[in-house]
Parts: C-alpha cells; sequence; structure tokens
C-alpha cells in the first residue's frame, strides 16, 4: 500500500514537472521568434539609415552638407553604376540583401530609380520602409520632396 | 502514523509549491506585451524626415520660394490670409500654397503607406488654419514637433503625429 502511494505521488510530481517543461519550452521558442524579428527590424533599420546617408549621394554646398537630402545627379550615375554586378557586389557588405528605390513625388512622381537591388533566392520576409527624402535638382537649383524605399529581405 | 502523515503534507506542499511556480511563470509570460521599440524609432525618424524634407520643398510657382519662406510670409498674414503675398500665377496666395503643398504632399506619402496622421501648425492664427488629419489618432503616437523663427521674438511650430 505505502509503494503504491510512493508510486502515484511520483507520477503526479513527472506529469507536473513535464506540463511544467512543455509549458516553458514553448514559451521560450515564442520568446526567440520574437528576438529574431526584433532582431530583423534592427537590421532592417540600420540599412534605412545607411540609404539615407549615404556620402556618394549627399547635397553638399561649400563643405557643408544638408540634411536628409540626395543630388539626382549623384544619385543616377551612382544607380548606373551599381547596375554592374562587380560594383554591386562591393555594396553587399552595406545593404546585404535589400532593394533601394527613389521615387520622386511632389511637385509631380516623374522619377523613380532603383539604385540598388539583391534579393535572394529565398527569403522568409521582407521589411519595407518608406522615408521621405528631399531630392535637389542641381540644374534647376530646385528641391524636390521624395521618398526612398528600402526592402530588406529576411534569409 | 505520524510519519505517514507528516510524508503526505510534505508531498502536498511540494505540489502546491510546484503549482504556484507555474501560475507565477504563466502570468509573467501572459501578460508581458509586446515591445515596439524598432518601430517607435523608425516612426519618430520618418515624422522627422517628413518635416524638414517639407519644409525645404521648393513651390512650383511661387518664385522658387521653398515651403518655410511661404510660411514666414503666411504666418505674417491675418486670420483669413488677407494680406499673404501673392504668386506667380495671381491668384493663389502663399498660405493657400503652402495649405496646397503640404496636404499633396501628405496625401502622397503617409496617407498612401496608410498611416494615421495628424498635422497642425502653432503660433499665429493664419498658420493654425493649416492643419490635416487621416484615419483614427486616438492612441498612442509618435511625434516630431519643429519650430522655425518667423521673425524676431515670433515663432511657429509644425507638428506630425504619426498615429497607430
Amino acid at each position: 500500500m505505502k509503494m503504491f502511494e510512493t508510486v502515484a505521488v511520483l507520477i503526479i510530481f513527472f506529469f507536473l514537472l513535464a506540463i511544467g517543461s512543455v509549458f516553458y519550452f514553448n514559451a521560450q521558442k515564442s520568446s526567440i521568434q520574437k528576438d529574431k524579428v526584433k532582431a530583423s527590424e534592427q537590421y532592417a533599420f540600420q540599412i534605412v539609415l545607411k540609404a539615407l546617408y549615404m556620402p556618394e549621394l549627399d547635397c553638399s554646398f561649400l563643405v557643408t552638407q544638408k540634411d536628409n537630402c540626395i543630388d539626382t545627379i549623384k544619385l543616377k550615375e551612382f544607380a548606373r553604376l551599381l547596375a554592374n554586378e562587380s560594383i554591386r557586389n562591393d555594396y553587399f557588405t552595406e545593404f546585404g540583401y535589400a532593394s533601394i528605390k527613389v521615387n520622386s513625388v511632389f511637385p509631380s512622381n516623374s522619377t523613380s530609380v532603383k539604385l540598388y537591388e539583391n534579393i535572394p533566392p529565398n527569403y522568409v520576409d521582407k521589411l519595407v520602409t518608406n522615408s521621405p527624402i528631399l531630392l535637389y535638382n542641381a540644374w534647376d537649383d530646385i528641391y524636390l520632396f521624395g521618398t526612398m524605399e528600402v526592402a530588406v529581405y529576411v534569409t | 502514523m505520524s510519519r505517514k502523515g507528516q510524508t503526505e503534507i510534505f508531498g502536498l506542499v511540494i505540489i502546491v509549491i510546484l503549482l504556484a511556480i507555474g501560475l507565477l511563470f504563466a502570468v509573467v509570460i501572459l501578460t508581458k506585451t509586446p515591445t515596439r521599440e524598432v518601430a517607435r524609432v523608425k516612426e519618430s525618424v520618418q515624422a522627422a524626415n517628413f518635416l524638414n524634407t517639407m519644409m525645404s520643398t521648393t513651390s512650383y510657382n511661387c518664385g522658387k520660394r521653398n515651403v518655410r519662406e511661404l510660411l514666414q510670409n503666411c504666418a505674417l498674414a491675418s486670420e483669413d490670409w488677407s494680406g499673404a503675398a501673392v504668386c506667380e500665377d495671381g491668384t493663389t496666395n502663399t498660405c493657400e500654397l503652402t495649405d496646397e503643398m503640404m496636404k499633396k504632399m501628405l496625401d502622397q506619402t503617409l496617407k498612401k503607406w496608410g498611416k494615421s496622421y495628424k498635422f497642425f501648425i502653432n503660433g499665429t492664427g493664419a498658420v493654425e488654419k493649416i492643419h490635416a488629419e487621416s484615419g483614427p489618432c486616438t492612441g498612442e503616437r509618435e511625434a516630431s514637433t519643429r519650430p522655425e523663427k518667423i521673425r524676431t521674438g515670433l515663432d511657429i511650430s509644425l507638428t506630425l503625429q504619426l498615429c497607430q
């Protein structure tokens, strides 16, 4: 009888332990997934900031940089350079698997330049961030309202 | 008998302790709200970039004046926008053009991206008439405020709130 009681207590104990373990490991799994999503978002945001402040495209006057501005002449030339695969590969360390597109919005949405594109064959998520940016047209000395669309592919 | 009773109570105490720990753990996990740190920083940067970009954008038919210069003129007009300088087309004044440009830029960007927002200017009666909003804006929001000097002793502030 005493033996039976001991066995019953042990069974209940291990049963509770098993339920607790299942719950704990599920919670851990969900927490790891959340951390992974957060890390992907942080990485994507880093890429956005790098793209927004590229020295190759800045509007500089007398060694002074204008904040949040892209020179459209530099933009077109840089996009032409990045169309070359070997040059694009040099920027892989900066942007990784991503695509960067610059669009003009105001006064007209006439310009759309694909600056960088490197899409992996397989990806699990695509994080898109749009940010307003000033487009400087040096020919006419005017500033247009544009947007930069950065899509980061999570593999 | 007494020894057996003690062992049973000891077993029950262990079970109760295990259940209490499990319950506490479940409560902690279930009440943990997901963090939006990255999204919040992103929205804050987006709002600040929007105001910065908008203020430097060149107008299309008002002597290449940018929005900042148009606002500087508009802010000194009366509340019904009379007294604001008239642009080259002879019909639109600086306040009307600023209002039109700002609304177009907001429509083509934040509204198109499906974001709820609230934009307003404080400072003078004329500029306070310029405001725009889209979608519901009742809960948590990220905002950017940008002060602009009109003349010595007169400042206005532009605020853009991005709502969730």
